[in-house]
């Protein structure tokens, strides 16, 4: 999850620079350590380099019919360390943005402090803190490549809020932001995830079945046989996963439970709480025509009154529209004239 | 569609356009770069956009930059500049502008749109101008101006070089899976897709490792202190008639090249060379064969200073190939890999020609020259300033021979040089080996299974199985016994088996022709002698 390119402005933009900047040096300066120590690994920092970026540009698919790219930091940080990857990470989106127009400069810093440094710490950790537990070598692979991506998403979503909470006359709090951002990149953002976490553990698994030398040589496992303790491994998978879906919904529950309410801006969180007059009400009774009536606006009648049309009506409008949903799936390609 | 655009642009840079922002210094565009995006973001007023973004297109239509490739910058952001735009428009404000169903749209947020719009446009538009005029490789030099750390610089112009490596092996892998149902729904694909990842991460470990190898060989890691501490020796043989000044500098004229004696490398609990000892005179072409496992990649890396032997030694013109003459052993020889990707890391044609000369710490006039010298005589001139990975295998082959001889060492190891090449590149290398070997004396060790390359070019055959040497003998001798060579698994020119059958098999080999020249030499009644 790329942040796009003239989003980010002012001094938020100069300090995510400087950080991304000051974490690539730390990078830099844990790769030259590396060079130092092994001078004939050199050039696996350069196929680094080039796996980070193809490993961000392999599409998934997604469960809404599109495609998706994995963050790849994860992954790379636990094949060569998480600041080593962070520099790498800074390398990649350098290229990204001048032969690839994906990201930007001027959301450079904001990239490498989401991706970089909270995907590949985030990765890292997880697989490390699963490894420590007990948790089988796919199984922590999966981990980390779910919290990892999770943790990018939400990184990138806090990054994005904060600087559309400032921007002049906004319409809601931080918290509502952070809702409206996670909800719109939710239905793309989940499967995603998904995809990252199975390739990351199925890749780690293959290797280790292929050539487990390669990833002792790389320090991912150690010497000799796995360890054993069923139990304890799926109970620290589990552990895992509850964590992430913690991790997952405590954004929202903090994002709703911010009291930071500025002025007219209305929190999110505090519309929704707003009761409707009766229990059945829904979205357009207890949001809409509040927000309808403090912007001074008057109800009108809807273009396609569904309400009034009949079940038929409806049904044949829902029929057409899946009609028309699987014409543009199925032959969208004959528009560009290009099949992907 | 990111690779389309970067298509676009390395096929931009090859057509050598010289106009406006193109003559600039990439130093000041960077610099001009960096400050048009930091007044754009910092600032972040509308005017100073659009007025940057008019200066960023003026400076494309100044460097005559075609209209289309410009935009192509601008595609994969038109999306997400719409989003941002309806996005502000729905979500800032309080003058309303219109209402779409539950959705009222502001003036506020559709001004704040239209600056990010401005913003992602001034931004782009300067990045097109300063990307499109500058290739990849002048940008590395310059951001090495400004003290970007070599190592990060490094990985930066591997990753460049290699991506498309990757990509391309992991497209290959996928449709294969595709053939064979591997994608054929949401399951399948994350599975087979992790199945590609890992053979993609360890294929990229294994060329690390033969990068390595080849980096070594071209004198990465040597600390030469001075370099003209080798006393030229006439080499002895035709002048070149293009005059290059590539000819190698014979340490020993009266030593052997190579000299082995008893050797033997073990890897693990198995034994691939033993005892092993042959010699290679100067100006020689020997080639090695043997089927699959026979060690004879293992022992083009002992030759190479790559692999150290278990037991015996290795005299390099004389010198006992120890640790010392290790580190500067590229002095010695050049090694060409097997698989160009492994021997030829830099971006650039020039670039990697340009490595192992820079490594030699000559002053940068030689290096230019011997450059110049190595590319024009491998035909490769015209591919100077192409990117590595647009290079065709026949024409990154011969970039490779050019890399090396720009070195000029005078025993060149070559593994499986014709593998993977069309008919007209073989004859076009064998054409450059010929010229390598009798106009600049260089001595060549080839390994290979073609065996119509080896009638082409050898002066002598040696053969191994099962790491040891089971024949060495002069080139007519070997290829005319086709019971040796059955034996190990090879076969002769289909020329020579031909006429042996023609002829029934006659006692005096030499009859036998094996090359076309040969054969009708033969037909006129003029059976060319061999050599020896």
């Amino acid at each position: 999850m790329h942040i796009t390119e003239g989003i980010i402005t002012g001094t938020p933009a100069v300090l995510y620079t400087c950080a991304g900047l000051a974490l690539v040096g730390y990078g830099t300066t844990k790769m030259n350590a590396f060079v130092k120590s092994y001078p004939e690994k050199r050039p696996l920092l350069g196929m680094a380099g080039a796996l980070i970026f193809f490993i961000s540009l392999i599409p998934l698919p997604a469960f809404t019919g599109t495609c998706s790219h994995p963050c790849a930091t994860p992954f790379i940080a636990i094949l060569f360390g998480p600041a080593i990857t962070i520099a790498l990470t800074g390398g990649s989106l350098l290229l990204q943005a001048a032969f690839f127009a994906h990201g930007g400069f001027g959301t450079w810093g904001a990239n490498v402090v989401a991706l970089g440094l909270f995907g590949s710490l985030a990765g890292w950790g997880a697989f490390y803190f699963s490894r420590k537990i007990g948790v089988s070598l796919w199984a922590a692979g999966f981990a980390a490549g779910l919290i990892g991506d999770v943790v990018v998403y939400m990184a990138s979503g806090v990054i994005l809020a904060g600087e559309l909470a400032h921007a002049p006359t906004p319409q809601y709090s931080f918290s509502g932001y952070l809702i409206v951002i996670y909800a719109a990149y939710l239905p793309t953002q989940l499967p995603i995830a998904i995809g990252e976490m199975i390739i990351t553990g199925l890749a780690l698994h293959n290797i280790q079945q292929q050539r487990p030398e390669v990833l002792v040589d790389l320090g991912v496992i150690k010497c000799g046989s796995e360890r054993s303790g069923k139990a304890t491994r799926i109970a620290g998978f589990i552990l895992l996963l509850a964590g992430t879906l913690f991790l997952w919904s405590g954004g929202h529950v903090l994002a709703a439970s911010e009291q930071g309410v500025k002025g007219s801006k209305k929190n999110f969180s505090q519309m929704l709480a707003a009761k409707a007059p009766n229990s059945y009400s829904g979205m357009d009774e207890a949001i809409n025509e509040k927000l309808a009536e403090n912007a001074g606006l008057e109800p009108k009648d809807p273009l396609i009154n569904i309400e009034s049309m009949g079940d038929l009506w409806n049904a044949l409008l829902l029929f057409a529209g899946g009609v028309c949903g699987f014409i543009l799936g199925r032959w969208w390609h004959l528009i560009s004239k290009k099949r992907s | 569609m990111p690779n389309t655009i970067n298509a676009h642009i390395q096929d931009y840079h090859e057509s050598g356009a010289s106009n406006g922002f193109h003559c600039l210094d990439a130093r000041l565009k960077l610099v001009l770069l960096v400050m048009a995006v930091a007044l754009n973001i910092y600032f972040a007023k509308l005017w100073l956009s659009l007025f940057l973004l008019v200066a960023g297109t003026s400076l494309a239509v100044w460097s005559r930059i075609p209209v289309r490739l410009f935009l192509i910058f601008f595609i994969i952001p038109a999306w997400s500049t719409l989003v941002i735009v309806v996005g502000f428009t729905a979500g800032f404000g309080s003058t309303s502008l219109f209402v779409l169903g539950p959705v009222t749209f502001y003036k506020e947020g559709f001004n704040l749109g239209l600056a990010a719009a401005a913003r992602i446009g001034c931004d782009i538009s300067w990045m097109a101008a300063v990307f499109l005029t500058t290739p990849f490789n002048t940008l590395l030099k310059a951001l090495k101006w400004f003290r970007v750390p070599d190592v990060l610089l490094e990985s930066i112009a591997m990753g460049f070089r290699y991506i498309s490596l990757v990509m391309k092996e992991f497209n290959t892998m996928k449709n294969s899976a595709r053939t064979r149902g591997g994608l054929q729904s949401y399951k399948h694909t994350l599975q087979s897709t992790g199945k590609i990842l890992a053979q993609v991460v360890l294929r990229a470990y294994d060329r690390a490792v033969r990068i390595q190898e080849a980096m070594i060989s071209r004198g990465a890691y040597s600390s030469i202190i001075n370099s003209k501490d080798i006393e030229s020796v006439d080499s002895g043989v035709e002048e070149c008639p293009n005059q290059c000044d590539v000819t190698p500098e014979y340490m020993d004229p009266h030593a052997p090249v190579v000299s082995c004696s008893n050797i033997a490398y073990t890897y693990g609990a198995e034994a691939t060379l033993h005892d092993i000892s042959f010699t290679v005179e100067r100006n020689e072409v020997v080639v090695l064969c043997g089927p699959n496992g026979a060690g004879k990649t293992t022992l083009l890396k002992l030759l190479s200073g790559i692999l150290t032997p278990t037991s015996g030694d290795i005299y390099l013109e004389g010198e006992h190939l120890d640790r010392k003459i290790r580190n500067q052993i590229f002095r010695h020889v050049g090694l060409l890999c097997q698989d160009p990707n492994d021997q030829l890391f830099c971006t650039h044609v020039r670039e990697d020609v340009s490595y192992g000369p820079t490594n030699l710490n000559l002053p940068s006039e030689s290096v230019e020259q011997l450059v110049n010298t190595a590319m024009e005589l491998m035909e490769v001139s015209d591919l100077a300033d192409r990117p590595i990975h647009r290079l065709s295998y026949g024409q990154m082959k011969r970039v490779g021979l050019a890399g090396l001889i720009a070195m000029k060492p005078p025993l060149l190891l070559l593994d499986e040089p014709s593998a993977n090449l069309d008919p007209a590149s073989t004859h076009q290398l064998i054409h450059h080996l010929r010229h390598l070997n009798s106009h600049h004396g260089y001595t060549l060790i080839i390994v290979t299974h073609d065996m119509n390359l080896a009638a082409q070019i050898a002066n002598r055959i040696v053969i191994l199985d099962e790491g040891k040497i089971v024949a060495d003998s002069m080139a007519r001798e070997i290829l005319t016994d086709e019971k040796l060579l059955e034996k190990s698994r090879l076969e002769p020119p289909i020329l020579t088996k031909m006429f042996q059958r023609l002829l029934n098999h006659p006692v005096d080999r030499r009859e036998i022709p094996l090359t076309i020249d040969e054969a009708l030499a033969f037909f006129d009644g003029k059976i060319k002698r061999p050599k020896d």
